[in-house]
């Protein structure tokens, strides 16, 4: 047979060979099928047809539709269109809580000398509009940021008054931990149209248990309910991560949610970040993640079919990429990286860091994503030194262990992560665990649609309308 | 162990792509002679893997990185015309250029 | 293929001076307005020009033209034909299947599949909504699942999509050993199609399909889409219960598709 294959990759699974292009389109065909294609051997009738009407193989060199391949490839890396759209402001590290894997390198309530200044703020929000963004997020982190309600009163103020003549689309997020949202804070918040964003990481003996204190589930319960009660029950979401501890009750923390009032959860494994990097075996934990994410999926999906919409976050951004032709605006998942293409970090003392991360990097002394100063223009922070360096390694699409890996179009690049865990921006993919988390999810979603189509896809669906 | 690569049938980026993947819990020792490569496999601490199992993926794997290889190789100019027809501003290419 | 066989005659003079007179004479309320042929693009700007005069005339009235798309390569002329027809231009197009050699086979034109895709991106870039016709025959259904899925990952801009049963007539019989197929043999692929494209929320509506050939729960997809005029019942009809909402079949029809039943 006489055509000419167009770029794929593959992978099998399942007792499968699943065949992925540029475009994130997927075909499922039986083993032997690439052998086949890459020898000019007949295929199936209908898979050929698919094949060619997918952008697989061709019968001219270039694709007479090349220009809708372009289209297609453009839209799947969109993200890129409208460059950094969120905009992180660590507004300080104090913090009322002592979680055992604070990645923020939190102080005391009490401390002096951690929270960013009136002028740092201003500086960073003139930063932010210039971004080409049409849609900005303005995240306000910590410590916990709801102890400086002036700063962020000051901050929201400032974007508004500039946001008159900028005219983008702003959204505000808070994330606090909801266990002193003062009457200042709710106003705010009123006000700006502010979503908060809080941790809830299970039940009352695993959250306590993380946050080391007694009564802390209580009061985050309480917080939230106060916040929806003000705010409206939707301006309210939670993030959890899996503690070590926690890797043992998937259903109950999946129940919680549901009790709560939650339509999804962000089942989000531990960064080896900060002062979490001294706690566990990362390889044990990671295994141990893998198959506790399984169960919570698999519970989850049930729970659906028995007719409980509930959302799996992280599946439904893999998801997105693997049957949509679009894409996420999730940072984590990107190639290019999401970090300064996608988000930057104003950090309490000044300085812009490339992504949250790096800057938890940068309190233990490793300077790598730091881009520059509040005080510095914008294009010295985001085409400056540090990002041109990062800008070496952050396309998947060509990097070791990447380029022709099966999944690689639903996968990102991350740098930040390989500096941090390998001390190498390249990164060796053998020895990734963030790699070897990701294969083994997105290899397990493919697996649910190859063996469990009928009953999968419906709710994989829904949970992207 | 020592496996034997006739490199006729496999070139040497598919065998090096394959350590490359193996390379986390094995160490390898390549030795070309004339045609074939011979490549000796030491397991690191704490593999549980037996001879044949070892074998078993190191082919596997080797069979899939060559055709990999073959569609990268015969894929790579289209590859890099579809990319900048989608993000490059003045995208204006032809037949020639693939032909180059 | 086609239902209405072309004719080789240049009607297109002639034609189009009835055509202004009728909309220079048509009610203001009219609702929407069908341009069809033959292929309407070939009168090439005298379309526009057409178009125009309704959008001029009938400012409320809809304006659906049925197409081959082909024209609509010239992504010029598409953008002329989208500002004449502003906001209420309906451009129905038929796609005959996702692999282009089967596309151009039905078609009757190499080249057609190719020059359509690249049509529907012109038309969708230029505003214009578009229904997708998928004329349902023994060449394509196979590929209904297949061609959902295609639609969903390169068309998902499509205002709805319109799977057609066929008439039994003109081209049709021509070619009846080669297209003809009975609805109860594509059923299955039908209904798998519509369901996975209702599930991603598109607008998906089945034509010309008795619901009793259809399981309940895709019957709300039918359509009552044969005109008064053109369609028929049989005597069978009148035991069932849901022949008010039924589409019927079509009088011009050499003979009725098999598996016909009333429904309690």
């Amino acid at each position: 047979m006489n055509y000419h294959l167009l770029p794929f990759t593959f992978t099998r699974i399942s007792n499968h060979e699943v065949l992925v292009n540029e475009l994130g389109d997927m075909i499922i065909s039986p083993f032997g099928t690439v052998y086949k294609l890459v020898n000019r051997e007949p295929v199936d009738e209908e898979l050929f047809k698919s094949l060619a009407a997918n952008f697989f193989v061709s019968d001219t060199a270039i694709p007479v539709l090349s220009d809708i391949y372009a289209l297609r490839l453009r839209e799947k890396k969109r993200f890129l269109d409208q460059f950094t759209a969120l905009h992180i402001f660590v507004l300080t590290l104090r913090c009322n809580q002592n979680c055992v894997y604070c990645q923020a390198s939190s102080c005391n309530e009490d401390c002096t000398s951690v929270t960013m200044t009136m002028h740092t703020m201003k500086k960073a929000v003139e930063l932010m509009f210039k971004s080409p963004s049409p849609y900005l997020t303005m995240e306000f982190q910590g410590g916990e940021p709801s102890l400086e309600p002036k700063l962020l009163r000051y901050g929201i103020e400032l974007a508004e008054e500039i946001n008159k003549a900028e005219q983008k689309n702003i959204n505000y997020v808070l994330c606090t931990n909801c266990v002193d949202l003062t009457d200042e804070v709710m106003d705010i918040c009123k006000q700006y149209k502010v979503m908060i964003s809080s941790s809830l990481d299970g039940p009352a003996y695993l959250h306590n248990t993380n946050r080391g204190k007694k009564d802390s589930y209580e009061k985050v319960v309480a917080g939230f309910e106060r916040a929806r009660s003000i705010l409206g029950h939707d301006q309210v979401s939670a993030l959890m991560t899996t503690s070590e501890l926690a890797l043992d009750y998937p259903i109950e923390i999946v129940d919680e949610y549901r009790r709560l009032g939650f339509r999804s959860i962000f089942l989000r494994a531990l960064n080896p970040y900060g002062l979490a990097t001294t706690n566990p075996d990362w390889t044990d934990y990671t295994d141990r993640f893998i198959e506790f994410y399984k169960t919570a999926l698999n519970y989850i999906i049930d729970l659906n079919i028995q007719g409980t919409f509930f959302i799996e976050e992280y599946a439904a951004i893999i998801l997105k990429k693997m049957i949509t032709p679009y894409t996420t605006g999730f940072v984590d998942l990107q190639s290019p990286a999401g970090i300064i293409n996608s988000v930057l970090v104003y950090n309490y003392d000044g300085y812009v860091y490339a992504s949250d991360e790096s800057r938890m990097l940068a309190e233990f002394n490793d300077y790598t994503f730091r881009l520059g100063h509040v005080d510095e223009p914008y294009e010295n922070i985001v085409y400056g030194k540090a990002a041109k360096n990062a800008a070496k390694y952050w396309s998947n699409e060509a990097l070791a262990g990447c380029t022709d890996c099966g999944v690689r179009t639903y996968c990102g690049a991350d740098p930040v992560r390989n500096h941090s865990t390998q001390n190498d921006l390249y990164g060796y993919r053998p020895a990734s665990l963030l790699c070897r988390k990701n294969k083994a999810i997105i290899e397990y979603i493919i697996s649910l649609i190859i063996e469990r189509y009928d009953e999968v896809m419906p709710i994989f669906k829904s949970w992207l309308l | 162990m020592t496996i034997q690569i006739d490199r006729n049938i496999f070139d040497d980026a598919a065998i090096s792509k394959t350590i490359y993947w193996l390379s986390g819990d094995f160490s390898f020792q390549r030795r070309l002679e004339g045609e074939i490569e011979s490549i000796t496999i030491t397991p690191k601490p704490g593999s549980e893997m037996s001879d044949l199992d070892i074998e078993l993926a190191f082919l596997d794997k080797l069979n899939d990185n060559k055709l990999r290889g073959i569609i990268a190789n015969e894929t790579k100019d289209i590859r890099t015309i579809l990319y900048a027809k989608a993000f490059a501003d003045d995208d204006y290419l032809s037949e020639e250029d693939l032909n180059e | 293929m086609c239902c209405q066989p072309p004719l080789a005659v240049d009607d297109i003079e002639e034609l189009y001076q009835e055509n202004i007179e009728r909309v220079m004479n048509a009610p203001k309320g009219l609702p929407m307005i069908g341009i069809t042929g033959g292929e309407p693009t070939l009168l090439g700007d005298k379309l526009i020009d057409l178009v125009a005069l309704v959008r001029e005339q009938l400012p409320d009235t809809e304006i659906h033209i049925l197409s081959n798309g082909r024209a609509f390569v010239d992504g010029n002329y598409t953008m002329r034909l989208a500002a004449a027809g502003g906001d209420k231009l309906v451009v129905g197009v038929p796609f005959h299947s996702d692999y282009c050699l089967d596309h151009d086979l039905i078609a009757g034109c190499k080249g057609a599949y190719n020059e359509t895709m690249i049509g529907l991106y012109n038309l969708a870039g230029a505003g214009v909504c578009i229904e997708l016709r998928i004329v349902m025959n023994a060449i394509n259904y196979r590929r209904f699942v297949p061609m959902a899925q295609f639609i969903h990952h390169n068309l998902p801009f499509v205002g709805w999509i319109a799977f057609m049963g066929m008439e039994y007539v003109g081209y049709a019989i021509k070619h009846s050993k080669n297209i003809w197929v009975e609805p109860k043999s594509y059923i299955p692929e039908l209904c798998e199609a519509v369901k996975y494209l209702a599930e991603w929320n598109y607008d998906v509506c089945i034509y010309n399909i008795p619901l009793c050939l259809l399981l309940e729960q895709y019957r709300k997809f039918a359509v009552k889409s044969i005109s008064d005029w053109k369609n028929k019942f049989l005597d069978l009809c009148d035991e069932c219960s849901v022949k008010a909402n039924c589409c019927g079949l079509f009088s011009t029809s050499i003979k009725p598709y098999e598996g016909l039943k009333p429904i309690d």
